[in-house]
């Protein structure tokens, strides 16, 4: 009898140690994610300058009302410019421009196109390319 | 203004309480209802998609014609909400476990950490989402411009699947766009911080309803450590003001998944199961397996446990649920005319019977499943390290073979996780750019359910105390 009552409160105490060992790992893994939200957040000085998404849009926007509204737009990129950029541009356009939808061609009687001092607007007989 | 924005969330919101409180379980439990509020507040902004969809087919857009609509709406949720409480049946005993005192030292204790997490990660994200108000790619090159081309273009809304944007996944159904076109109508402009509020929305719907689901199922303490591994899950609050579609499609993920546990007890609400499974399907592509998985697992699950009979029984009320939702699933495929880019063949000619056959697709895949699925939270510890060892010193809780609606769960999860897996093998994109660029999402959508099934099998902390201290006495006695 006297060996159970030795073993028990040890059963006991073992039980609490699990649950605040346990607890202690859980609680201590999360604070760090936790810590590290903390870190990671955009500082408040950064909040008065529009990220770069914000300016292509409200630069698009401007060009929307000058665009026919039945009409496919072209997009164009110039050669030279890397593939990858020529494809982000043309999203944040089509994004900027809904609901034009732009084709990437130059067929069209409007047509943007990017260039390497960024995107401006020409017509099909037009020689200029009207920076927007 | 705000007057119409008011409404405009007011009106889903009701009309979701309603449809839920006609399925739910009887409980006079403060935990109990608010887990109802938080899959009402999600249910109510996926129907209110509905009805704009209904309102775009049929020519009614105007805020008015919304308003309208939305106003029918909730007339007929309260008629079927009539309608059903004739027809209940007394609930059973609703818990996974014997009732334990209401809050322990353990949940006080554990209430603060959990208030720090919360304030750190809602700073967080309405930071970035003041700071990148359209979100990330997916958000403005996929769900807003889908929004923004059914607001702008009047009649022509079907330009929004056009092939031309092919891009952006036109196959893919319309929960988000129309929630963020809805309340546009509504407020009558292109309110810019519309999308990432949604996400933000459906992310409070998520940890609310992770935290009440298992304070209700198992313990408060359980529920708080289950809120706090989701809001310090980096990944989780950052996407959460993404724009994209995946708060909405994690938010259905789980209310399904917490419908089809406490179904163990209230077989009715198996019908709001079907019907949050529906809804998920009605966000994503995803969400399609989801539901497939879900209802096939549950109705495997109640045969092998209670034989045919509660099967079809179960199987029916699931699919009444989600019948609704599917049917504007397949009349939204049928209006868009897309096809699904999965089946098509890769740009270098290889059909999909070929990739299927490809050994080293399955071994790439698995290679990247396996990096992923330690990192995809962005955590710095593994949280998936962590719980494996949290489990190991709690212990499982006993009596799992008889909760079908848990284990149907655990079946649906496993089968959506295997399902992503073939997937990445059938897709015709490339394939390393694919993974890096989706599998850690795909695995965050299953995360607060897998969060809330982890906590529900997991011994409280105040049962392995209390079973130390009953033996303990046993002895002495």
């Amino acid at each position: 009898m006297n060996g159970f009552r030795r073993k028990h409160p040890l059963e006991v105490f073992l039980g609490r140690t699990r649950v605040a060992a346990g607890l202690l790992l859980l609680v201590f893994a999360c604070g760090t994610s936790a810590r590290l939200l903390y870190i990671t957040t955009v500082p408040k000085v950064s909040l008065a300058v529009p990220d770069e998404m914000t300016a292509l849009d409200s630069r698009y926007a401007t060009l929307l009302p000058a665009l026919p509204r039945d009409q496919t737009v072209c997009f164009l990129a110039e050669p030279g410019i890397p593939q990858e950029k020529a494809v982000v541009e043309w999203h944040s356009a089509e994004y900027g421009l809904a609901p034009k939808l732009l084709t990437p061609d130059s067929n069209c009687e409007f047509v943007v196109q990017l260039t390497s001092r960024g995107p401006c607007l020409r017509t099909r007989l037009g020689e200029r390319c009207v920076v927007f | 203004m705000i007057g119409w924005f008011t409404l405009a969330l007011l009106l889903p919101v009701a009309t979701g309480f309603i449809l839920c409180s006609a399925f739910w379980r009887r409980s006079q439990r403060l935990l109990d209802w608010f887990a109802r509020l938080f899959v009402s507040f999600g249910v109510g902004a996926g129907l209110s998609s509905c009805t704009f969809f209904f309102g775009l087919l049929t020519g009614n857009r105007s805020r008015m014609d919304l308003l309208l609509l939305d106003s029918l709406f909730l007339t007929v949720a309260g008629s079927v909400s009539l309608a059903v409480r004739r027809f209940r049946s007394e609930d059973k005993t609703g818990r996974l476990q014997a009732a334990l005192p209401p809050a322990s030292l353990i949940a006080y204790l554990l209430a603060i950490p959990l208030l720090v997490a919360i304030c750190i990660a809602f700073r967080y994200s309405i930071r970035c989402a003041l700071a990148h108000p359209h979100g990330t790619w997916d958000s403005w090159g996929i769900w807003t411009l889908r929004a923004r081309f059914l607001f702008r273009s009047g009649t022509q809304w079907r330009d929004a699947f056009s092939s031309a944007i092919g891009y952006s996944h036109p196959d893919y159904p319309i929960l988000l766009p129309a929630a963020i076109d809805r309340l546009w109508t509504y407020l009558q402009h292109e309110a810019l911080l519309v999308p990432t509020m949604l996400g933000f929305f459906f992310m409070l719907c998520t940890v609310g309803l992770a935290m009440s689901s298992v304070a209700v199922l198992r313990s408060k303490s359980q529920a708080l450590l289950a809120g706090m591994v989701l809001v310090t899950t980096p990944f989780f609050v950052q996407h959460s003001v993404s724009g994209n579609a995946e708060p909405p499609l994690m938010f259905f993920f789980l209310a399904t998944t917490v419908l089809l546990i406490l179904s163990d007890s209230t077989p009715q609400m198996l019908v709001l199961a079907g019907l949050t499974a529906g809804l998920a399907a009605w966000t994503k592509n995803e969400g399609l397996l989801f539901l497939v998985s879900a209802g096939t697992s549950l109705a495997v699950l109640v045969f092998v446990d209670r034989g045919r009979a509660a099967c079809i029984r179960a199987a029916s009320l699931f699919a009444v649920g989600a019948l609704p939702v599917i049917a504007i699933v397949i009349l939204f495929k049928s209006q868009v005319h897309v096809r699904d880019w999965l089946f098509e063949p890769a740009p270098g000619g290889e059909q999909i019977l070929g990739r299927l056959t490809d050994l080293g697709r399955y071994s790439m895949i698995s290679r990247y499943y396996l990096r992923e699925i330690r990192q995809f939270g962005e955590w710095r510890i593994s949280m998936v390290l962590i719980l494996p060892a949290y489990f190991l010193l709690m212990g499982r809780l006993r009596g799992l073979k008889r909760k079908p609606g848990l284990l149907a769960v655990i079946g649906a999860l496993t089968v959506v996780f295997v399902g992503y897996f073939l997937v990445y093998v059938i897709t015709p994109t490339e394939l390393v750019w694919q993974l890096r660029s989706s599998l850690n999402r795909v695995l965050l959508q299953l995360w607060p359910a897998a969060v809330v099934v982890f906590f529900c099998v997991t011994r409280t902390p105040e049962e392995v105390l209390a079973v130390s201290i009953v033996r303990a006495h046993q002895v002495v006695l």
